[in-house]
């Protein structure tokens, strides 16, 4: 498993970039998505993706729309078009990232 | 597959009792862990067993703390949160005008009285503490004890300065005396070209006097200045009043109409708090051109105990033995002095003069303070203080449950205890900040009233007053503090179906009864508040109404002493008595209604010597001032011998002297084998002095006029006396102007402290009952408010108004009666102790107490019958139909 250090540092990258994949998700289906990509290897705690959700929210990047499904209500979240601009820059800086800290690891 | 509805609503209702709260935030968790239990339900596990693996994998525990960070997250902008709580706050109290209104009045008008006392307070300890010696300087009192009445007076011999200083050389710094020009009974006259005025504060000092107490000077030089004798310190005041605008420095001030003397130095404006007030100062040195004295010889002598003695000491832990040293010095130099007057002699601090003399004869040389009407005005600032401050917890604790909706909304919407307790501990020092702001303009308007009332000086220096400003700040948010500790922390805690729902109400227990503790405390102090203003007016009252044994209107004393009347005073008496608006005229050696001086008689029948006060006066007095001859005759023109050897006595002497025919009884100088004379009247019992004082035994006889004309007008033509005696003064007088006042006047005003403390006493009880029926109400719309569908169903039952009234306001009147049967003792106490201040006192009436209690109970019933009366009349239909 990854630690959880890494994942805090990178969900708001991970949430950012499969929102911009996606018309609209809810919180189920984005652990669910990870887990897949990774095979098992991440796995989302809602301790730590709501808050991030919440606050993207709160910044502007996110929008809700609550859907009653199955009896129950089910919050979708999809990017402003201010989060798709972040989403782009903040993959592109991440990827820039990877790089250097490769550059520093395999040195 | 799906889960079924109840399912859902069993995940639900278990996420609850694991302690999450409602909110967004639930909605989406529940449906999280609805996917995850539908994964495994569709993997073939059963519902139950699904939901518990899922909840296993995530700690529950955490869940709480998982809702915090969303909401950190969310509100994470500090400044949003504080703008929407002040939203929420303006937007409450919006919709309870009335109670915010009160809430902030009562709080604003608590806080300005106290800091109007703190002022004054500072303002009375800070007295005599300007001077850079002020810890070390001392001063020589005294005290004597004859015919078993003892005086102290702050004056000495002027002997004792050299003294000292020659024995306690090493202890003693440097020394100045004072001697007060009204030692004289004369006020002296200051002329500049055509300015000329009589002058009340002049006083002589040693060249010392500004070492002691260092006054700033605007022009000359401190050091210098009193070292040649027709010099002539005054005060920026006088440099105006004589010179206009210009420097008065150089110039001649001539004095008396004797000598010049020439201006060395303007000392700024004295401050109010220091007892050594004047507006001239001259070189004791030249103490012979007040008149009176020949030379500046009895400087060295034991014979006049006139004068003030301030010194340093180095070593104030010393002070004991100086104050011994000076006794030894008094039974070295004058030991029948000290054997006769039991006298003694003692140091005071300058730090005490102040508050803690208490001198007879009116001798200091300002008016003393009163330690206990300070203390009066310290604990009626701080109980109309603590009355705003209950008020303001009670009523926001009793609002707060207004507010059971708004909380339980609050909840279901997910918010948190902590947001909710911080929310109304905000809300409540937010107010209480709006207070002091109002408190402060409050007391911009109010001082300048407060300062002439209290006849100080008193200014809202926040850098000068900053600890005590800073107190307030701090008991202010206190105050914020505990009131919104009661619903932030007892109302957030409630769960918000229930709160919703209404089961809470306010109870009759626990805080209800708490509340009513709050409101009895406040009615207690308003019921001792209003029973010492009645108390405390009947006295000023009574000492105005009193009849004194004389007739004090429509008599002018004029003060002839150091003029040229005395001289011609028959003539001037015979040109006033031919104006039909002169009824008699008489002298008197004393200005009446103030302290009078000893003499020492040998008293027929009485071996020891007597003392016995005095008054000087000439024909007519008894006639002038409207006394009643009790036996004997008053001072007739035709008997030669009166004016000679005759006296005149009052009742209390005769008794003193155990004399049942006192006339023709001996009266002659103590030790003295010269025979005076003998009694020829005996006048009722009068009061010669003030009201505090009983009335002693008193020797009247005929002296020359030399201190003060009585004239007695025609009622009704004061203004055409007026005109007589000032032709007939300028005609015998022409060099000073007339000097005079109206004996009721001059009478009134030694009453000024006590009519002071009235006053003071008076407007703080009137806030302070105007705070607490501000409370009463607030207090009682609200419980009327809680109670309208109780009322409701009673009158549907069949109840009528007036029980409905009596229903509601029962349980205040008691608690009326309850607060008068505490504050009635307490009451008696402390007002009694002032009462012993007076010789003439009015006697406690049960009528005192009971209209405090109607008072308080008048304007507790009308309080709560405003409010009741609307809620007992209201129409059943409309309170319960939400029901």
């Amino acid at each position: 498993m990854t630690s959880k250090e890494l994942i805090k540092g990178t969900l708001r990258v991970i949430v950012l970039k499969l929102l911009s994949e996606h018309k609209q998700m809810y919180g189920y289906e984005i652990t669910q998505l990870v887990k897949e990509r990774t095979d098992n290897e991440i796995e989302l705690t809602f301790g730590a993706l709501y808050p991030t959700l919440h606050k993207l929210e709160a910044e502007g990047l996110l929008v809700t729309k609550t859907i009653v499904v199955d009896n129950r209500a089910r919050k979708y979240y999809s990017l402003t078009s201010a989060g798709n601009k972040t989403a782009t820059g903040e993959v592109q800086s991440y990827f820039d990232f990877v790089k250097a800290m490769n550059l520093v690891l395999k040195y | 597959m799906p889960l079924s509805k109840s399912e859902i609503d069993y995940i639900r209702y278990d996420l609850r009792k694991k302690g999450l709260t409602g909110g967004d935030l639930f909605e989406e968790l529940v449906d999280h862990v609805c996917c995850e239990v539908e994964q495994r339900v569709g993997e073939g596990h059963a519902f139950k067993k699904a939901y518990e693996e899922v909840i296993q994998n995530i700690d529950p525990a955490l869940w709480p703390d998982l809702q915090n960070k969303v909401h950190l997250s969310e509100n994470y902008n500090a400044l949003t949160m504080l703008r929407n709580l002040l939203k929420m706050m303006l937007r409450n109290m919006n919709k309870h005008r009335v109670h915010a209104t009160i809430n902030i009045v009562g709080l604003s008008l608590g806080l300005a009285c106290f800091i109007m006392i703190a002022l004054y307070l500072r303002h009375e300890r800070g007295y005599d503490t300007m001077f850079t010696q002020s810890a070390s300087i001392y001063r020589i009192t005294a005290s004597s004890t004859v015919g078993g009445t003892t005086n102290h007076i702050p004056t000495t011999f002027p002997a004792f300065g050299p003294e000292i200083k020659a024995r306690f050389g090493e202890d003693i710094g440097s020394y100045t005396r004072i001697i007060n020009y009204k030692y004289t009974r004369m006020v002296p006259t200051f002329r500049h070209d055509e300015n000329v005025f009589y002058e009340e504060k002049v006083i002589f000092a040693d060249s010392s006097f500004f070492d002691l107490f260092d006054f700033p000077f605007s022009e000359g030089h401190p050091a210098n200045a009193l070292t040649h004798p027709n010099a002539v310190v005054i005060s920026r005041k006088m440099e105006e009043k004589y010179f206009g605008g210009q420097s008065a420095l150089g110039k001649t001030l001539r004095f008396n109409d004797r000598a010049d003397l020439e201006v060395t130095g303007v000392v700024k404006d004295l401050p109010s708090n220091t007892h050594v007030q004047f507006d001239f100062v001259i070189p004791l040195s030249n103490i012979a051109s007040s008149g009176v004295f020949k030379d500046a010889k009895f400087l060295e002598e034991y014979n006049n105990d006139w004068f003030w003695t301030y010194f340093t000491i180095k070593d104030p832990s010393r002070a004991p033995i100086i104050e011994a040293g000076i006794n030894k010095i008094a039974s070295d130099k004058l030991p029948d002095f000290q054997k006769d007057f039991n006298a003694q002699f003692y140091i005071q601090s300058l730090r005490d003069v102040h508050l803690h003399s208490d001198f007879d004869y009116n001798t200091d040389l300002a008016q003393n303070g009163n330690i206990k009407n300070l203390y009066i005005f310290i604990s009626v600032g701080i109980l109309v203080l603590v009355i705003s401050a209950i008020n303001f917890i009670n009523l926001t604790m009793a609002t707060a449950s207004r507010r059971f909706k708004e909380i339980g909304i609050s909840k279901v919407l997910g918010a948190l205890k902590s947001h909710l307790r911080l929310q109304f501990i905000l809300e409540s020092v937010v107010v209480c900040l709006v207070a002091l702001c109002f408190a402060l303009l409050i007391l911009q308007l109010m001082l300048p009233l407060f300062s002439s009332l209290l006849a100080v000086s008193l200014s809202l220096d926040m850098w000068e007053n900053a600890s005590l400003m800073g107190g307030i700040f701090l008991f202010t948010i206190l105050v914020g503090v505990a009131s919104g500790a009661y619903p932030a922390f007892f109302i957030s805690s409630f769960e918000p179906q229930r709160v919703l729902k209404g089961v809470w109400k306010s109870g009759k227990a626990g805080n209800g009864g708490f509340r009513k503790l709050l409101v009895g405390a406040q009615i207690a102090i308003s019921i001792f508040l209003i029973i010492g203003t009645i108390v405390i007016a009947r006295q000023l009252r009574f000492m105005q109404d009193k009849s004194l044994g004389y007739d004090k209107d429509q008599i002018i004393m004029v003060t002839i002493r150091g003029t040229n009347v005395p001289g011609s005073y028959f003539s001037f008496k015979n040109n006033l008595l031919s104006e039909s608006s002169i009824v008699s005229v008489s002298s008197v050696s004393e200005p009446i209604g103030r302290e009078v001086q000893f003499m020492s008689f040998a008293v027929e029948g009485k071996e020891k010597t007597q003392f016995v006060k005095i008054l000087n006066v000439t024909h007519d007095f008894v006639k002038t001032m409207g006394l009643e001859i009790v036996q004997g005759r008053d001072f007739s023109r035709d008997q030669a011998t009166d004016s000679t050897a005759g006296f005149i006595i009052n009742e209390a002497a005769a008794r003193a002297f155990n004399w049942d025919d006192p006339v023709g009884k001996a009266l002659d100088h103590a030790g003295r084998p010269v025979k005076l004379g003998s009694v020829i009247g005996v006048v009722k019992d009068f009061n010669f002095e003030p009201l505090q004082k009983k009335i002693d035994p008193i020797v009247i006889w005929f002296g020359w006029p030399r201190w003060y004309a009585a004239v007695r007008v025609e009622k009704g033509k004061t203004t055409e006396a007026l005109a007589a005696i000032e032709r007939e003064w300028k005609r015998f007088e022409p060099g000073k102007p007339l000097s005079f006042h109206f004996l009721d006047q001059s009478i009134d005003q030694v009453y000024n402290n006590e009519r002071r403390l009235s006053k003071v006493f008076m407007i703080f009880s009137v806030l302070s009952i105007f705070t607490a029926v501000l409370g009463l109400y607030g207090l009682i719309s609200f419980v009327a408010e809680q109670r309208l569908a109780e009322i409701g169903i009673r009158k549907v039952l069949g109840a009528s108004v007036s029980s409905i009234l009596y229903l509601i306001s029962k349980e205040y009147v008691l608690l009326v009666v309850a607060a008068f049967l505490l504050a009635a003792p307490v009451t008696y106490l402390i007002v009694d102790q002032w009462l012993q201040n007076f010789a003439f006192r009015i006697a406690w009436s049960p009528l005192y107490f009971v209209s405090g209690l109607l008072i308080s109970g008048a304007i507790v019933v009308i309080t709560v019958a405003l409010k009741a009366v609307k809620a007992a009349r209201s129409n059943p239909v409309d309170t319960l139909k939400y029901e």
